[in-house]
């Protein structure tokens, strides 16, 4: 016994510095006689600190190094006010902006007599009933703060404003009486908790409407009774036969389902015009359910709907589906070639058909997994791609028969407000809505390692994620933004968000000089007399 | 029961036009703005009437009982002095009481969590005086702090706030105007509110 007390020291002592050294020596070793990398040969152990920052780097950039105002895809203060809508429910800021007002960029061009609040065409007669935070005490190294519950108003258009897909073409046109929602996002990409919070919180808002991404619809995304839109991709998911060939029966079983409101059909993405490629072993049975496809094996899905390469085409396949399912049918697209989208609308005036709306996808677009140089380059960013669309419409006379919803970055009011005047009537959002569920931009969604849970179907991870916690910063989120945009109308001296348009935008330089934002078209296609 | 909201176009006028609604009374109300009006219509109000000279006269022809919201503005704490033209209030009764009205619930601007001295500064507390005084079958209601908040359906009756009992939802205050309308135990009363653990109707009937 008293020989134990008396050596245990030491004992410790020795293990305690002993072990690291002989580890370190083993590391030493190892990297010494490794191939790989040189400079580990070259600076055994003391190497690995590259790694390892090489590693932290994001984060610690963001944390500490990043200025407010930069950053990409977000920057700093983008990421808080999305997050602080959502969580606090609070858009104020204090002192001024932290805009650089010496850059280029759109401004909205006030009224010098806006409207005001009671002017608007607002309807807030069914409140919404919410959680938010507040703070009580904040310091250094602590925040204490609590969650209320609070009654706020929903900001919805009003009836006659309302934005209607499918009017006139459908046995069931979906009315919107809000003008943001959720841009497509799988299940497989997101976790199940992450899509339930957003289903449940996008429900509980109202007037908005999520788009199921072209993973088809999982229990997850019904979870909360939200306005689904399903989204038809080249891989048909959950529309397909075991062959791979579309199958209409499944198509009408998804069409009668009272939840889903609209189909769209996924011609491209912003971030990725290439085709998809599903790991097998990514294939659980709860997928291959959804997605009708057989569990444990690959799948590679083509970069463009293999029966459908014309517009004629195309466009009689939109006519059956809307025949078949009774409900508005849309295409999304990115913007690039743009003789080939003025076919499109050249057709689209000729045969009196063609979709009910057209998602544009802006290059700057997300996604959980692409290739560098499709995401950085390929397709124009949506601030110059919907003008054109948008007027490329009005030319042929066909501006009324189809609704523009809009993509890419507009995740505050004043982004999404501008993309309104430029000739959207909805806004798409996907990355706004994973910071309201708790994204930190960790920029690992294709990994399957995402640290808070969002885009990981790892059980783990996921255990961060509290639906009931965060639906309501989805909600907020949603509330917020509506009521942002009314705040943009009433300076434009507007009375609704759905009447501001190119007259209350204007572009300025980074010299201070100033352009109108019409004619974004008669710019590209210069005169053919002038040549 | 037809009912003048004076203050319908605040936001606890828009709870009580709803609740007045569903309850089967007809409400009327005087806004400023017209697409107010349209709003106010929505909720319930069957007629809505664009602020401007004589108004207020023809608002009030045909009306069996009015709620009163002086002051409504829900964030107006204690320190704030001119928070009603009492005087503007009284001269708007009178003219109530003139028109054959004889039933009138009022939600005085006065919080019970507010300093004694607060309770009168402005006079904020003069016009229930001349209620009390005058012919109307009154209902006089003070409250604490007005807040945002999804209704409980439950109060308590207080003379002061209690702890933690500093706020109550515009749902139950409209409720309780809603519901003091017709209950004749409210009648010719005064009395302080604060949520509490008493379903609404029951509160109101133990008075």
């Amino acid at each position: 016994m008293g020989k134990i007390t008396k050596h245990l020291p030491s004992a410790i002592m020795t293990t305690s510095i002993a072990a690291p050294l002989a580890y370190m020596a083993y590391m030493y070793q190892k990297d010494d006689r490794q191939k790989q990398h040189a400079i580990l040969r070259n600076f055994p152990l003391l190497g690995r600190v590259r790694y390892i920052s090489e590693h932290v780097g994001p984060e610690l950039r963001q944390y500490l190094f990043a200025e407010d105002n930069e950053g990409e895809p977000f920057s700093r203060l983008e990421f808080q006010h999305v997050v602080k809508a959502g969580k606090y429910n609070e858009r104020l800021v204090g002192f001024g902006s932290d805009r650089v007002f010496e850059e280029e960029g759109f401004f909205i061009r006030n009224s010098l007599f806006p409207k005001l609040l009671e002017e608007m065409r607002v309807d807030n007669i069914e409140k919404t009933n919410t959680y938010k935070y507040i703070v009580d005490n904040e310091g250094l190294f602590s925040r204490k703060e609590h969650r209320e519950e609070t009654q706020e108003d929903p900001y919805f258009l009003q009836d006659e404003d309302a934005i209607v897909l499918g009017e006139g073409t459908c046995r069931q046109p979906f009315r919107l009486k809000g003008q943001v929602g959720m841009s497509g996002m799988s299940y497989g990409a997101l976790g199940e908790r992450a899509i339930r919070a957003l289903s449940k919180g996008l429900a509980l808002a109202g007037g908005t409407w999520m788009n199921t991404g072209e993973g088809g619809i999982s229990d997850h995304h019904l979870a909360g009774n939200a306005d689904l839109m399903m989204q038809i991709g080249p891989g048909l998911f959950g529309v397909r036969t075991p062959a791979g060939e579309f199958s209409w029966d499944a198509f009408r079983e998804k069409a009668e389902m009272p939840q889903v409101k609209a189909f769209e059909i996924k011609l491209a993405q912003g971030a990725k015009t290439r085709g998809g490629h599903l790991e097998g072993r990514k294939v659980t049975e709860e997928i291959a359910r959804i997605r009708l496809i057989e569990p444990g094996k690959t799948v590679n899905s083509p970069n463009r709907f293999v029966d459908y390469d014309t517009f004629p085409k195309l466009f009689d396949f939109i006519e059956e589906l809307r025949e078949v399912g009774g409900k508005p049918v849309g295409m999304k697209i990115v913007v690039g070639d743009i003789e080939s989208v003025e076919e499109m609308v050249q057709i689209m005036k000729e045969s009196g058909k063609g979709p009910d709306f057209i998602t544009i996808d802006g290059g700057e677009g997300g996604t959980g997994a692409t290739y560098q140089e499709l995401a950085d380059s390929v397709g124009l960013p949506i601030m110059t791609a919907l003008p054109i669309v948008d007027e490329l419409l009005r030319e042929y006379g066909v501006r009324n028969r189809v609704k523009l919803i809009a993509s890419g970055k507009l995740i505050t009011p004043d982004k999404a407000a501008v993309a309104l005047g430029m000739g959207a009537d909805l806004i798409n959002i996907a990355r706004g809505f994973m910071f309201s569920v708790g994204c930190i931009m960790a920029e690992v969604c294709h990994t399957n390692t995402c640290p808070v849970g969002v885009a990981t179907t790892d059980d783990n991870l996921q255990e961060g994620l509290i639906v009931d916690e965060k639906l309501y910063r989805v909600t907020n989120y949603v509330n917020s933004l509506r009521s942002g945009l009314f705040n943009v109308a009433a300076a434009a001296g507007v009375d609704s968000p759905t009447k501001i348009e190119r007259r209350h935008l204007i572009y300025k330089d980074n010299q201070g000089r100033i352009a109108a934002v019409d004619n974004m078209l008669k710019r590209v296609q210069p005169d053919e007399n002038s040549e | 029961m037809k009912v003048f909201v004076y203050g319908g176009s605040e936001t606890l006028g828009e709870y009580i036009l709803k609740q007045l609604d569903e309850k089967g009374h007809e409400a009327v109300t005087i806004v400023e703005a017209e697409n107010r009006a349209e709003m106010l219509e929505q909720l319930g109000a069957v007629d809505v009437i664009m602020s401007e000279d004589g108004s207020f006269k023809r608002a009030l022809a045909g009306v069996d009982a009015i709620i009163y919201i002086a002051g409504a503005s829900p964030g107006s704490g204690g320190s704030q002095d001119a928070l009603i033209d009492a005087e503007e209030v009284v001269r708007s009764l009178e003219e109530a009481e003139s028109n054959g009205i004889e039933r009138i619930v009022y939600l005085s601007p006065v919080r019970l969590d507010e300093s004694d001295e607060s309770k009168k500064t402005g006079g904020k507390d003069e016009p229930e005086k001349w209620i009390e005084s005058s012919g109307f079958s009154y209902t006089i209601i003070r409250s604490v702090k007005r807040v945002g908040k999804p209704g409980y359906g439950k109060i308590n009756l207080a003379d002061s706030a209690g702890e933690g009992n500093d706020e109550i939802p515009f749902e139950d205050v409209a409720a309780v105007l809603v519901e003091a309308l017709e209950n004749a135990n409210t009648f010719k009363q005064s009395f302080g509110m604060v949520s509490g653990d008493s379903y609404i109707k029951e509160a109101l009937d133990s008075l």
